[in-house]
C-alpha cells in the first residue's frame, strides 16, 4: 500500500473541447451507477463551471448530495474537483481535509485528445484523526469501514433533500 | 496490472476475513487467540491474516515469542485504493462515451 497519489490516462476520439464537454458536461453517463454518494437512485451529477463550483450529485426524488468542489476550471484544457467525501464515504464540509483530482485534457490530434486524472492528497482525509477514531470506536466501526466500503459506496450515506 | 484496490476489495470480500477485522478492533492479537474465537482453523488464520497484510488492511509485530496483529489505521489508504478501481472503471465508461458522442456529431456534420 501506498501513499501516492492515483493516475490513469486514457486517449479519446474527440477533439480537446468534445473531451473536456463530456467529462464535465455527463457524469452521470460514466461515473459508475454502482458507487454513489446519495442513498436514492441517481438521476444526474453536476459540475457547476466556475471555480468554487459545487460538484453534486441529484437524486431520483430531487435530493442533492455534495461530492466536492472545483478548485481549477480552465477548458479545454484542465479541471481540478476538491474530493470532499471521507474514507467513511461521508461528505465533510471541511475542504482541508479532501483530497483532489486534476484532469489534464491534452490534444493529440484535432480528433484525439488524452485525458490524464491524477487524484492526489488522500493524507488530508486522515488528517481528521479525530474522526477517524470516532468511526472506528463508534457502532459499526471498522466492519462498517474497511469490509464494507463497496457496499456502503453502491447504499449511499446522503439522504438530505434540497 | 492488478492494483492495490483490487487487493483491498479481495481481501475484504470474505466474511472470515471479515469477522477477523472485527476481532481486531479492540486491540491487537495473536493468531491463537483469534482462531479460538474463529470456526476455523489457526492455519487457516494464518492465510487469512497474510491476505490482509499483503492488502494493508493489518500490520503485525513481535512481542516476545509470538506476534501481534493489528488493524493499521489508514482509512484513507483504503479510501485510496477503492478509488483506484473505481476511476479505472470510469475514466473506461468515459472513452466510450466520448467516443461515440463524437462519431454522433461527424454524423449530424454530414450534408
Amino acid at each position: 500500500m501506498s501513499h501516492s497519489a492515483l493516475r490513469h490516462e486514457v486517449v479519446v476520439k474527440a477533439s480537446r473541447e468534445q473531451a473536456f464537454s463530456n467529462f464535465v458536461d455527463r457524469v452521470n453517463d460514466w461515473w459508475p451507477a454502482d458507487h454513489t454518494i446519495g442513498s436514492v437512485a441517481r438521476k444526474d451529477v453536476v459540475i457547476e463551471p466556475s471555480v468554487g463550483g459545487v460538484v453534486y450529485e441529484v437524486g431520483d426524488d430531487g435530493s442533492r448530495c455534495q461530492w466536492g468542489e472545483v478548485l481549477t476550471w480552465d477548458p479545454p484544457a484542465r479541471l481540478a474537483v476538491a474530493w470532499m467525501i471521507s474514507p467513511s464515504w461521508q461528505f465533510d464540509p471541511d475542504r482541508s481535509n479532501a483530497s483532489e483530482y486534476t484532469v489534464d485534457f491534452e490534444e493529440i490530434g484535432p480528433s484525439e485528445t488524452r485525458v490524464v486524472l491524477v487524484h492526489s492528497h488522500f493524507e488530508r482525509h486522515g488528517a481528521g484523526g479525530d474522526q477517524l477514531r470516532a468511526a472506528v470506536d463508534g457502532a459499526g466501526g471498522w466492519p462498517l469501514l474497511l469490509a464494507n466500503l463497496a457496499e456502503i459506496a453502491a447504499r449511499g450515506s446522503c439522504s438530505t433533500t434540497s | 496490472m492488478a492494483t492495490n484496490g483490487t487487493d483491498i476489495l479481495r481481501a475484504l470480500g470474505h466474511e472470515t476475513r471479515q469477522q477477523i477485522v472485527e476481532r481486531l478492533i479492540d486491540g491487537p492479537l495473536g493468531v491463537q487467540e483469534l482462531s479460538d474465537t474463529l470456526p476455523v482453523t489457526r492455519s487457516a488464520v494464518s492465510q487469512h491474516l497474510k491476505v490482509l497484510r499483503a492488502a494493508g488492511v493489518v500490520a503485525d509485530r513481535a512481542e516476545g515469542t509470538r506476534r501481534l496483529y493489528q488493524l493499521t489505521p489508514q482509512g484513507f489508504e483504503v479510501l485510496r485504493d477503492y478509488l483506484d478501481v473505481v476511476w479505472a472503471q470510469a475514466l473506461h465508461n468515459y472513452s466510450r462515451l466520448a467516443a461515440s458522442n463524437a462519431d454522433h456529431h461527424e454524423e449530424k456534420s454530414r450534408p
